[in-house]
């Protein structure tokens, strides 16, 4: 009876299910999608409270963007129309404004992220994923909107032209809440047993407009992945609505809602 | 040296104890033990990076794994299922005195698991492992009655491993058609506890630590016992 009962519980275990076939092409999705969220929100947003923070007299108005953008860092200004921000004793950015707000037309801010703990992942960039310095950032204005510039040479091959305009004005304070709309283009690259470019291109506005912590909720983005002696990788993201998005890999097409993940991770 | 004399004349004196019960028990018990049984394979599994319990680490024979990186051009594939055989050991122990054994074991397990590309779902690779394990072993039985015997056992071998993996050519280009790899290494088996119960064919059950499993139950036969009946 055992030993019927040990055969039988030692035929068959480890079974995967098959999912969603588009899996890879959502790693591929959200590999960018978790870079450029994190430069939009984490360094490029906070410049525009910077801004206000450097141009202002109201010391009241200092305090309170401290407290609500900058509650655990420390801003110095260095003399020569540059500034820098720390956490704690580790440097985190350097800002030249080169004399403009970022409010007028013509500015030009020169923004390098350093980066303080990088992890060894094939998921993030490398302007990610560098021991120094993270990426090299120009913001511009141009019209209504900004224009973010990664240059190639300045990020270890890696570029972008993002457009960004804010969809939440609080008086003074631009992007007083993460709302925006992006659009451009640019292309990422990742080491990930070889070196891979993502080259990518928003071909609808993408906007993110809700509170929410996945994705964006309106727009589209094709990918192509690439790398030496493979097929190219086509990708092609649609954001249907704050809950759901449509991925197209391989030309299969499949609908993800934002908490599923893939299960090649 | 005179520590040493002293402590021999201590064992012999022991040993002559022993002998003097010597005839009772070769006459009532059993000498001779063979025996097949079946265990789980889990530990086996683990051993051999068949079933991995740590994300980073993997078994006897492999390394431990550095961190994940994904790979957007490796072939998307997934596991239908790891299958194994139960851990299966025949053995034999020769009983030396009254509580001590020494024998030994060989066990085999097997396992077989196959890869499907997930798009077409065409098997993309496959392997077939196997576990062979040639353990001597010592046993001390604390409870030796005629019918019902307890014990617990040690043993220390060798494990031999090989792998035999196939590689579809549609989904790698690179990688080799069939590849073999053999392994030499360590096994270990710790009984905690075991029980015999029967006279001449007798069931029995384990339960241990090692390359044998977990869990381990069958039966044998104990044979040239030079019972009172046999006189």
């Amino acid at each position: 009876m055992i030993i019927t009962l040990i055969a039988l519980i030692c035929i068959s275990c480890g079974r995967e299910e098959r999912g969603k076939l588009t899996q890879k092409g959502k790693e591929i999705h959200d590999s960018w999608y978790n870079a450029s969220r994190q430069m939009i929100e984490n360094d490029v947003i906070p410049m525009f409270h910077l801004d206000v923070w450097i141009n202002t007299d109201n010391e009241d108005l200092r305090r309170l963007i401290e407290d609500r953008y900058f509650p655990y860092y420390r801003i110095r200004e260095d003399g020569d129309n540059v500034f820098t921000i720390y956490n704690g004793a580790n440097k985190i950015f350097t800002i030249n404004t080169y004399g403009k707000s970022l409010k007028t037309n013509g500015s030009n801010w020169l923004v390098t992220k350093y980066n303080t703990y990088v992890e060894n992942r094939g998921d993030l960039p490398i302007f990610l994923n560098s021991y120094s310095e993270g990426e090299k950032l120009h913001i511009s204005k141009s019209n209504d909107q900004w224009l973010i510039q990664m240059d190639s040479t300045e990020n270890q091959g890696c570029y972008c032209n993002l457009y960004i305009k804010s969809l939440s004005n609080e008086g003074v304070l631009l992007f007083s809440e993460n709302y925006y709309t992006l659009s451009g283009n640019g292309m990422y690259i990742y080491n990930q047993n070889g070196l891979i470019k993502l080259k990518f291109d928003i071909t609808e506005t993408i906007s993110r407009k809700w509170v929410s912590e996945f994705y964006f909720h309106e727009g589209a983005v094709e990918f192509e992945a690439q790398k030496t002696n493979y097929e190219n990788i086509p990708v092609k993201a649609e954001y249907i609505d704050k809950e759901h998005f449509r991925l197209t890999y391989r030309n299969i097409t499949e609908v993800w809602e934002y908490w599923e993940s893939s299960s090649s991770y | 040296m005179k520590k040493f004399l002293i402590s021999f004349v201590i064992v012999c004196m022991a040993l002559g104890l022993a002998a003097q019960d010597a005839p009772s028990w070769k006459q009532e018990l059993p000498r001779h033990d063979v025996y097949l049984g079946i265990g789980d394979p889990l530990v086996a599994g683990v051993l051999t990076d068949r079933v991995v319990f740590f994300s980073k680490c993997g078994g006897l024979f492999t390394k431990c794994s550095e961190e994940y990186i994904p790979d957007w051009f490796a072939v998307d594939s997934y596991s239908k299922g790891l299958f194994a055989t139960p851990t299966i050991s025949i053995g034999y122990q020769y009983r030396l005195a009254k509580w001590f054994w020494l024998g030994g074991t060989f066990s085999y397990t097997g396992f077989y698991e196959a890869k499907f590309e997930r798009i077409s779902n065409l098997k993309c690779s496959s392997y077939n492992s196997h576990l062979i394990t040639i353990l001597p072993e010592a046993r001390f039985s604390w409870l030796n009655k005629k019918i019902v015997t307890m014990y617990s056992s040690i043993g220390l071998g060798m494990a031999i491993y090989t792998d035999d993996t196939y590689y579809s050519d549609k989904f790698y280009t690179t990688k080799p058609r069939n590849y073999d790899e053999t392994f030499c290494g360590l096994a270990f088996h710790l009984t905690a506890v075991g029980i015999h119960v029967g006279k001449k064919w007798y069931g029995f059950a384990e339960l241990g630590f090692g390359n044998k499993g977990i869990i381990q139950a069958g039966f044998g036969y104990n044979f040239n016992s030079k019972t009172k009946s046999n006189q």
